[in-house]
Parts: C-alpha cells; structure tokens; sequence
C-alpha cells in the first residue's frame, strides 16, 4: 500500500531546543494512525509540519508523494483541525459555508447530522461557544470535509464521554463508507485505541515507538500472585513497573506468552491481564527517556 | 469556480463587517460630525462667499482608508489558520485576498465617485462643506475619481495585507520593526530633501504628474506592496 504521509528524519528546532528530533515513519494510505505522545512530546508541531503550516529545520516530509509545502494538489486533498483551531469572528453556520466552500469533498449531509448529533447552535458566534462545542465544530468540519487526509490534533478539548464515543462511532462509519486517512493525536489512548490500526509514539522529539497496534496487543502481561511466584516466572525476562504490598507482588512482563507459559502461571497461582495500549504508551515513553528510540517494547 | 475566488468569498462570509459595512461605518461617522457641525453653524452660512471658496474637509475618506488597512490586516491575521486547515496554500489564500482588495477597492471607489457627484449636486450636502471632493487630487471626471480612490483604497489593503503576513511570520515584534524601518525611511527622506532644500523639486515633480500620474504612482506602490506580501507569505508559520 502507498503512503499517505511518509516523514523522513524531520527535525524541528527552536532555537537550541529541538522540537522534533530525526522523526522517520509512514502513514498508509487509507489507514487510521494515532498519535501519541506526552504534553511537549511534540505532536502538534508534528503534524503542523506534516499539513505544510510549520517548516522543518531539516528531513522531507511528503504528503501522497509529493512535498505539501504550497503544494496546491497535495494540500485540497488534507484537511487538519487543530486543538487550538482559530476561527474568524463568525457564526457557526458560517464556518460550515466556510469550510463547504473551501473543501471540495464537502458532504452537507454529513455536516447537518453530525450538528445535529451534537447539538450545535448554528446562529452563535464561534467566539461564544463553550470549549467543549469549539472542540464539536472542529469535528463537524474535519468529519464533513472527507478530505483525503483528515488530521485532528486532541479533538476531545472539553468533550465529554458522551461526545467523544460519538465521535469515535461516526469517524469509523464514515471511514467505512468513504476510506480515507486519519492521522489523530490524543492523550486519551485506551479510549481511542480501538480506532487505531497503527500507533507512533513521541517523546521528547523523537519516535518512541511505531507499531501496528494488533502487534503491540499482548505485547506485555501484567503477572499478580505471590511474591516468591511472581519472581520465579519473571526469572530471565524483560519486567518493568513492578509493585509489592505484603505477600502480593504484580510485575508486567514483556513479550507475548505462549500456551506452556500460561499454564504454568495458573500452576503458580498467578493472575495474568494483559497490558492497555495507554500503559505500554507510558512505558515506551520512560524508557525511551533513558534509552533514546530503542526504548520499545522488549 | 477558482480557488481564488472562493478565497474571496470565504472573507466575505467569514467577516462581513470588516469588509463591507466596517468602513462605511468608519467614514459615516466623522461625515455626520462634520455635517452637523456645518449645519449648526450660522457663521458658515452667512459667509458671502463660501461657495467659491469650497471648503473640504477629507476626514470621512481618510478614516475609511485606515479602517480599510485593518481590514487587511483582518484578513491576514484572523482568517488564515482556518483557510490553510481546510487546504488552501498560502499563495492561493493571498491571491485570493487580493482578489477581494482589489474588487472591495473597485466597488467603494465607484461609490466614492457617486458621493461625490451627489456632494456637488448638493453644493457640499447643503452646507456648504465638501467631504467627498477635494482641491486638484479628487477634482476631476468621475472615472478619474474612481481611479484615484480605487487606488488609494487597494494600497491601504495590500499594506494591511502585507502587515498581517509580517505578523505570521514575525510576530508582533516583528510587525513593529517593520513599521519602524518604513518610519525611518520615510524620517530620513524628509531630512535629505529638507537639507538639499528639495522640496520645490518634489512638488513640482508630483504638480508635473497630475492627479492621473500620481494614482499611477499609487498604483505601482500597491502592487509593489503585493508583491512584497506576496513573497513573505510563503514562508509564514501559522
């Protein structure tokens, strides 16, 4: 499959800070990416790069083959909302016409139900919705605008629970019907991992990890039973965040258990769980602290 | 429809008042002050011969140019985060942009010619006060003042333009520096011709031009200024 978006050893600098830091990886066409990262890893100036807003210090960024950089073919095929997406002093039915004008796979369809779902008003200014309701019309314009390349950076700024599986839900049933690319930042990883075919992780600037994320499933299990048991199967492999209280002890052990391993943990009286995509995200970005871009899962 | 031209009518959708009613708004003000205070004035009506003399006063245009030079600086700084996040590149976007200051230019102008036809049909809007014509520069035909308005109407936008574009790129720091260097361009200028006692020579100079000359000049200036926007633009973070 050919890339949507393919990055090669981008660097970002600020002065003497490095905002990105040789970040190489590649999106496939039609696939839905996450990425994640901590406050500061980077990830907004990642995809500012990647929609041609920002520049890179130096590395290529190519968008369907082709730098975006005033790249009038690269650039109507994406769209990008922003966190902090800045709108001018109009009212929300105004932004839609805005944006349907500007986008040319626009769906009004779309963009009626999904106001409608989330019950924006159409006549208030932008400026005097909620956090939360900015957060709804960023989503409405993204969704709606089936852009080639859709990019949303923390799309879930003040929504709540309720929304927010709204959102997941109507993202895939129209990715479903219209196949396009999502590349979508967020913190909330265990709520949108399902979405997500293919993780990249940042930290500090650099690629903490890229993984599809049915390989990282199983990747790590966390092991809880009897201190002394715990320690005899966890003997000679690779453990990270473990706790003790009393007699109980709880490790995660990376890399996927086979058959013989499971059983011999029922043996020992151990509970096996498997690690969350949000936990493995916490751990790639602690070790890749101390490790640099090898710091994965091991 | 072209890109271009969607870009226009995205501003015109997006911020109407700053674009159509703000600076007629603007320049309704100070003409109502103006006109107001000609018509409580007796001393202005009683004197014999001030239809020859035709007093003018520019203060209505004047302000419209100024809320026109922040309309394009609206039009840079408020409205360009959205247009690149649904696609359009810089260049097209300021093409755009320029297409709208050039058709907003065209149509006050237009109606700026119309004012002041009715500013003279009315003999100074019945009091004797002249706000839409002016000695030698906005005296001539109707198309002539069309032309100079539309003129002096598109370089205001296109350096609001070209300061909004500084200001993506520069921020603010960057904005007031170039202000400042224009400034102190203009300051320096102003000295040398003083020193060397030029200044018969440059108004001789524009006297020789004409009206008509002088708005070509103008015109050159904006297009120069457009240019200048034009090749910022292209590397303005947003």
């Amino acid at each position: 499959m050919t890339a949507a978006i393919s990055v090669a050893k981008v660097t970002r600098r600020y002065g003497s800070q490095r905002a990105l830091d040789d970040v190489s990886f590649d999106v496939a066409e039609g696939s839905i990416v996450g990425l994640l990262g901590r406050n500061g890893a980077g990830k907004t100036t990642l995809m500012r790069v990647i929609a041609a807003e920002e520049f890179a210090s130096s590395g290529s960024v190519q968008v369907f083959g082709a730098s975006p950089v005033e790249n009038e073919a690269v650039l109507r095929r994406t769209v990008f909302i922003r966190e902090d997406q800045v709108y001018p002093d109009f009212a929300v039915r105004n932004a839609l016409k805005a944006a349907a004008l500007l986008c040319p796979n626009w769906s009004a369809a779309l963009a009626a139900s999904l106001v409608q779902d989330f019950e924006l008003p159409l006549r208030r200014p932008v400026r005097a919705l909620s956090r939360g309701m900015r957060t709804m019309l960023g989503i409405v314009i993204g969704l709606a605008a089936r852009s080639d390349l859709t990019m949303f950076d923390e799309p879930y700024a003040g929504l709540d629970v309720v929304a927010r599986r709204m959102f997941y839900d109507r993202l895939l049933a129209d990715c479903t019907e219209h196949p396009r690319t999502v590349f979508l930042s967020t913190h909330l990883i265990d709520e949108a991992a399902g979405l997500f075919e293919r993780v990249v992780v940042l930290d500090r600037g650099r690629v903490a990890l890229d993984a599809a994320t049915d390989d990282l499933r199983g990747s790590a299990t966390r092991v809880t039973g009897p201190a002394a048991a715990v320690a005899e199967f966890a003997a000679g492999r690779s453990t990270w965040d473990r706790r003790e209280l009393a007699s109980q002890a709880s490790v995660v052990v990376g890399g996927a258990l086979g058959a013989r391993e499971t059983r011999r943990a029922q043996d020992l009286h151990l509970e096996l769980e498997p690690v969350s995509l949000q936990q493995l995200v916490v751990h790639v970005a602690s070790r890749s602290a101390a490790e640099g871009p090898e710091g994965a899962i091991s | 429809m072209s890109t271009w031209v969607k870009v226009a009518r995205f501003h015109l959708l997006a911020e109407p008042f700053y674009y159509v009613a703000g600076p007629w708004l603007a320049a309704a003000a100070p003409f109502l002050v103006i006109w107001a205070i000609f018509l409580l004035s007796p001393a202005q009506h009683s004197a014999p011969n001030f239809i020859a003399t035709k007093q003018s006063d520019p203060a209505a245009l004047m302000l419209q140019i100024v809320f026109v030079t922040a309309s394009g600086i609206f039009s840079i700084k408020r409205s360009l985060p959205l247009a690149l996040s649904l696609g359009v590149s810089r260049r097209t976007y300021y093409t755009g942009t320029a297409l709208l200051a050039v058709g907003l230019s065209a149509v006050f102008g237009l109606a700026l010619a119309l004012l002041q036809a009715l500013d003279l049909a009315t003999n100074g809007w019945g009091v004797g006060m002249h706000q839409f014509w002016f000695p030698w520069l906005l005296q001539g035909p109707w198309y002539l003042t069309w032309w100079t308005t539309f003129a002096l109407l598109a370089l205001a936008f296109s350096y609001g333009m070209w300061c909004g574009v500084v200001y993506w790129r520069w921020h603010v720091a960057g904005v007031m520096a170039f202000v400042a260097a224009q400034a102190l361009v203009l300051a320096a200028a102003v000295v040398v011709a003083s020193l060397r006692d030029a200044w018969p020579g440059v108004g001789q100079f524009f006297l020789s031009l004409g009206p008509g000359g002088v708005t070509v000049v103008l015109v050159l200036l904006a297009l120069l200024i457009l240019g200048g926007g034009y090749a910022t633009v292209r590397r303005a973070p947003v």
